[in-house]
């Protein structure tokens, strides 16, 4: 041990005084920045990419939005056309024998006993006029989509800038217009629908107007809340001594850090907007028949769900999907744009 | 006296903000302050947290529209200036602010170089995106930052960076008066000194006049020429720097005082605190106002007080 001690010792009182010298830093170089420039949206991004469930989401929305807007320019069938010596045919995926998928219903191969010709099959089966739900189905799913793209719309349009300037304003104004809100979310959006009836025919111009009226109320109040928490931010007031505008502060200032807000909150819009066309056109005030709408088609499937439960399963799915996909991908927004949020 | 002969730059008369007026929170920020501020000096305002201080700088700067009195810029009322005039957009590139909190004080989803530029852009001081990159680089040097620094974001930098760029900022407008609140309240104290020293340099190259808000005495009367001690939301003592340090008036500032630490560890321990009982020297129904006991030294007091501070600030000076 002691010796140790020593032989460093030594060592070290052999070693010349000039083998060390200060190292030169320049003063720029010490407050280098190495690391590579991440934005706050680069950086959420990679947050949201680590979250399987919403991945998985986002690519169902999309594989379920191109089928659905894809019906437009190709459709296995006319969704409204019918043919009554089609009627109720259960799936029939070709020839490959899938039980479910083969054209037997009830013990019976429908497609035989109807004397259906070879080569003839539908691949989601048929409703009691013979019309290939497989249509039906994607047509009902563009409607709910449209509905989607109407709710964000309106979000956006209305809601955003609602709550902003009541937000921005303060004071009586954001007064007035949060009792006008209040007003607004206290009818029943059922209640707006069914007096809409007595002026319009039911169909989607009501619903759109229903959505118009009372969809953005949410997103204004979110909106607002952090608006007001945001316009007393030291940059806001940075800003106001600068000289900026109300409008160029808006965009500027506040857009970009309410964006999170915004795109969580539109992600919670779309499938209660969904929902609630799907639901209207289910007990009859929503998209009249013939035509397609995922409410109709259920709706249509309950009365015959003990005979032809096919019917039902496929729309069941897909608004199932929508809603999972919608909820978990707004989940997955949520945790990647506020990460603190997340319990 | 001599002072008079300097310009004033800021005067502000029977200031008085508050907040919520008439409802259950009132709150009297401000009761009926009053002050000058001569062109090329600074002038330190000092008072515990929730005296006023952030109030007053951003009455000054026009953030609150005042409930009464007045405060004057280069002889113009600033009330009277409407929003979105010529005369209001010239009085946003004469008067800036130095903000508090360097994390809140930049917009996290701006590029360091759109914030500094923020200023050019609105008074149309750059023709191309050139010549503001070169402005945003010259600026960025002035501060002691690394121009290569222009496109990061905020968050990559550290606080006493993030103080820098607030500088660099409102520095962007060549304004003629800052307000600093607080600026190295939330630092390091060893980045504090670092950041003191660079207002200095841009006061002296620039010809600044600055209202330095700190909560302590020790920082601000190192940078400030003057001092004023805030209280309650009313002005309690103004005298000259040295003068309210070695010679302090009132009771508060003396308590103020009394609470610097001291670097040598015998004094430290033989220091004193001077407790203030504000019910004595503010807080009886006695009328008050700013009164000069003693040359450019005022003490908030009461006719019946003014002689006993006089004869204290004389007995004080003897003593030198
Ligand atoms: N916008 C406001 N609304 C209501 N009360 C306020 C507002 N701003 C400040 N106050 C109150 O005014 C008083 C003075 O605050 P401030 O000027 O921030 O003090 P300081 O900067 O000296 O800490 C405090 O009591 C504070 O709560
Ligand atoms: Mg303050």
């Amino acid at each position: 041990m002691a010796d140790a001690k020593n032989q460093s010792a030594t060592a070290m009182a052999s070693l010349p005084k000039d083998a060390f010298e200060p190292a030169q830093v320049d003063k720029t170089e010490k407050e280098r920045i190495a690391a590579p420039a991440l934005t706050f949206t680069q950086d959420a991004m990679r947050r949201l990419r680590q979250n399987k469930a919403a991945i998985i989401s986002f690519w169902i929305l999309v594989v379920i939005a191109v089928l659905a807007f894809g019906s437009f320019f190709w459709s296995p069938a006319d969704p409204n056309h019918q043919n009554l010596t089609y009627s109720y045919l259960p799936p029939k995926w070709g020839n490959l024998n899938i039980p479910g998928l083969n054209g037997w219903n009830n013990g019976v191969d429908v497609y035989k006993a109807n004397g259906i010709k070879d080569g003839v099959y539908f691949l989601l089966g048929t409703d009691g006029f013979g019309r290939d739900m497989l249509s039906r189905l994607l047509a009902g799913t563009r409607v709910s989509l449209i509905i989607a793209i109407v709710a964000t719309f309106f979000d956006l349009s209305i809601g955003v800038v609602y709550g902003i300037i009541s937000g921005w304003r303060g004071g009586r104004t954001d007064i007035v217009m949060q009792r006008v809100i209040e007003i607004i979310s206290s009818v029943p959006n059922l209640v707006v629908v069914i007096l809409m009836l007595l002026v319009f025919k039911p169909g989607l111009t009501s619903i759109i107007l229903a959505i118009a009226l009372s969809g953005w109320v949410t997103m204004a109040r979110l909106v607002r809340a952090q608006t007001l928490q945001l316009k007393d931010q030291e940059y806001v007031l940075a800003a106001r001594t600068l000289g900026e505008s109300s409008v160029k502060i808006a965009l500027k200032h506040l857009v970009p850090n309410l964006s999170s807000t915004i795109i969580i909150q539109t992600m919670f819009t779309i499938p209660s907007a969904i929902f609630f066309e799907a639901f209207l056109s289910y007990i009859g005030i929503g998209i009249p028949s013939p035509q397609a709408s995922l409410g109709t088609l259920l709706s249509d499937a309950q009365q015959n769900l003990q005979t032809q439960p096919y019917m039902l399963v496929f729309p069941a799915i897909v608004i199932v999907l929508l809603m999972l996909a919608f909820n978990l991908l707004g989940d997955g927004l949520r945790d990647a744009f506020d990460p603190r949020s997340s319990h | 006296m001599s002072e008079d002969t300097r310009e004033k730059l800021v005067e502000v008369r029977d200031l008085v903000q508050t907040f919520n007026a008439g409802k259950k929170d009132e709150v009297r920020a401000i009761q009926d302050i009053s002050f000058d501020i001569y062109r090329g000096e600074t002038l330190g305002l000092v008072g515990e947290s929730g005296s006023g201080k952030t109030t007053t700088g951003r009455s000054i700067i026009r953030l609150y529209d005042p409930t009464s009195g007045t405060v004057k810029f280069e002889g113009q009322d600033i009330a009277k200036l409407k929003n979105g005039s010529k005369a209001m957009h010239q009085f946003r590139r004469q008067m800036q602010m130095i903000f508090q909190d360097p994390y809140a004080s930049l917009n996290p989803r701006m590029k360091v170089k759109d914030i500094i530029a923020e200023g050019l852009d609105i008074h149309h001081l750059v023709k191309s995106e050139k010549e503001r990159d070169d402005r945003v680089a010259a600026l960025l040097e002035e501060v002691g930052l690394n121009p290569d620094h222009a496109t990061r974001y905020p968050h990559e930098f550290s606080g006493g960076q993030r103080q820098r760029i607030g500088i660099a900022r409102a520095l962007a407008v060549e304004p003629e008066f800052i307000i600093a609140d607080e600026p190295i309240s939330a630092l390091d104290v060893s980045i504090q000194a670092q950041v003191v020293n660079l207002m200095k340099d841009i006061q002296d190259k620039n010809g600044l006049t600055y209202l330095f808000i700190a909560h302590d005495l020790s920082m601000v009367k190192y940078i400030s020429d003057r001092i004023a001690v805030m209280h309650n939301g009313r002005l309690v003592e103004l005298a000259s720097s040295d003068e309210v340090y070695t010679h302090p008036l009132h009771p508060y500032t003396q308590s103020l005082l009394s609470a610097i630490p001291e670097p040598d560890p015998d004094t430290e321990r033989r220091r004193v605190l001077v407790p203030y009982d504000a019910s004595q020297a503010e807080g009886d129904d006695k009328a008050r106002s700013m009164t000069e006991v003693f040359p450019g030294h005022f003490i908030y007091a009461a006719t019946d007080e003014v002689a006993g501070y006089q004869h204290a600030a004389q007995a004080a000076h003897a003593n030198d």
